[in-house]
Order: structure tokens, then C-alpha cells, then sequence
């Protein structure tokens, strides 16, 4: 697989904590939850981090696409929640999503691709709308 | 062609609530570090009003962290781990990603070879523990 595809980046032209709140307030209105939440310096120990700009990973998922996933064979849960990674870039945030599913050419959990690729597109739609919001554009 | 499977099972001959402990207890041994964690069934029941199996998901990362998200968003993907302990009758079963080496001849990525180390500590953490299932590749 191409992780070049995977790989969705946004740019906001927002401050870190307006633009979480976007999309906070983005994924909420597409029924999706932040089930756990990181600081990447915090949690993470990322020091390069935490000595340049705050970051944060969020857990997204819905809980109705995360059933369908597990339903057939758990080991979906290693790809659910989605991991959409927030971080600051002086006056601006980027946000960054990706399809772990499409990182490796490997055969994933039974019923599974579906629902999580259903779940990945909600969540772009939903960082598009926060972006919109934000008025900003994406690359 | 995807062949060979995503994910590793192994199986624990202990009941959830211990093989949790148990898994918790291996990766603190290996020096791996459990930054999270979410009790996936407790959710969903919540949530959707549907009792599933005891599912919980434990976040791992390695001890200290190989790199900085901010020069590569994919390793954000990846780290930290899930690491998937469900209920399987009186026993249980562990899920871990299979970090898989790429065979198109493209290079790692850098993330991916990250995750491949955190993988491969993990793996060694839980087979102390637990029998790995089949392949079915």
C-alpha cells in the first residue's frame, strides 16, 4: 500500500487551542467522540515536543462503526480509535489523519475494512468542516 | 496481495480480568510503557446499549520516544500501540499489529520502522505470557 495515501495532512489557520475546539466541536457534529486523548510531551515523552510547540493526539471513533469492526474478530481494536494528530505550528495547527489500514499490504480482521474506512472518511469530512470553519486550506 | 494477516493473536490460559493484569505486568518488565488505556466493551455498552465480550485496549509506547511527530505525522499513527485483550471463553486473547516488512522494495518509513521495534518488544513481552494462534497467512 501507498502511505502516501494514507496520509492526510490539514493546515489551519487557527491557534492550537481554537482549532482543537473546531475540531472538537467538527467530530462531534459527524457522531464521532474523542475516546482518549494524548499530550504528546505529556504522555508521549516526545521532548523535541514539548520544547517546541504543544501536540496532541486524539482517539477518534464512532461507536457504532467501532462495534461493526470488532463485531467479527477483536483484533480490529488494533486499528480503532483513528489517531488524529494535532499540533502546533506557530500561529497556525496541523492536523494530520491517518488510514492505518492502507499502511500495509497485509489481510486485516474479518469485517473490519469497511467500518474503519467508513470511519476514516467521517473523520476527514469532519476535520474539512473545521477547516472551513477556520477558513484555511489544506495540503 | 494481501496474504499474510495485519494482526498477531495469542491466546492466555487465564480468564480477562487476569490476562489484563498479566499483559499490564509483561510490558512494565520489558520496559515498555502503558500510557492509556479503554475498556472497549464498557464503551460500546454505554454507548449503544450492547453487551460484547470484555474487550479492553492498552496504549503502548516504547520508554522513550525514537523521534518527534512533528517531522513525521505517520509515526502519530502508529504510537502509541493498541494492544488488544478480549475475553475468549473462561481464557483470553491478545491482538498486537503485525509491523510487516515491505516486500515491493520500497523503503520504510520511518514511522513504520519505528513501530516495528515497539512491535517486535511487545511481541516478545506477551509470548512470555501467552501462546500465539495460527498465522493463517
Amino acid at each position: 500500500m501507498n502511505a502516501g495515501l494514507a496520509l492526510q495532512v490539514y493546515m489551519m489557520a487557527e491557534r492550537f487551542d481554537r482549532a482543537l475546539k473546531l475540531i472538537r466541536g467538527a467530530l462531534a457534529d459527524m457522531d464521532l467522540d474523542v475516546a482518549v486523548e494524548f499530550d504528546v510531551a505529556g504522555n508521549l515523552g516526545d521532548k523535541e515536543a514539548e520544547i517546541a510547540a504543544p501536540s496532541r493526539i486524539l482517539l477518534v471513533d464512532c461507536p457504532l462503526l467501532a462495534f461493526e469492526a470488532l463485531a467479527l474478530d477483536r483484533a480490529a481494536g488494533v486499528f480503532v480509535p483513528l489517531h488524529v494528530l494535532v499540533s502546533a505550528i506557530g500561529d497556525r495547527t496541523q492536523v494530520s489523519v491517518v488510514n492505518p489500514t492502507a499502511l500495509f499490504d497485509a489481510r486485516l480482521p474479518v469485517g473490519a475494512a469497511e467500518p474503519v474506512d467508513r470511519m476514516v472518511a467521517r473523520v476527514r469530512l469532519a476535520l474539512e468542516s473545521a477547516l472551513q470553519r477556520s477558513g484555511a486550506n489544506s495540503h | 496481495m494481501a496474504d499474510e494477516k495485519a494482526t498477531s493473536t495469542y491466546l492466555i490460559a487465564e480468564p480477562f480480568d487476569r490476562a489484563v493484569n498479566l499483559v499490564r505486568r509483561v510490558l512494565a518488565a520489558a520496559n515498555l510503557k502503558i500510557v492509556g488505556e479503554l475498556n472497549m466493551s464498557g464503551r460500546l455498552q454505554r454507548a449503544l446499549l450492547i453487551r460484547t465480550v470484555p474487550c479492553t485496549v492498552l496504549f503502548a509506547s516504547a520508554p522513550t520516544s525514537p523521534a518527534s511527530f512533528a517531522a513525521d505525522p505517520q509515526e502519530a499513527a502508529l504510537t502509541p500501540l493498541h494492544i488488544v485483550v478480549s475475553a475468549h471463553g473462561s481464557q483470553s486473547e491478545v491482538h498486537v499489529l503485525r509491523v510487516l516488512p515491505r516486500h515491493d522494495g520500497t523503503p520504510d518509513f520511518r514511522a513504520i520502522a519505528a513501530s516495528r521495534l515497539l512491535q517486535t518488544s511487545i511481541a516478545q513481552a506477551i509470548e512470555k505470557i501467552g501462546m500465539r494462534a495460527s498465522l493463517g497467512a
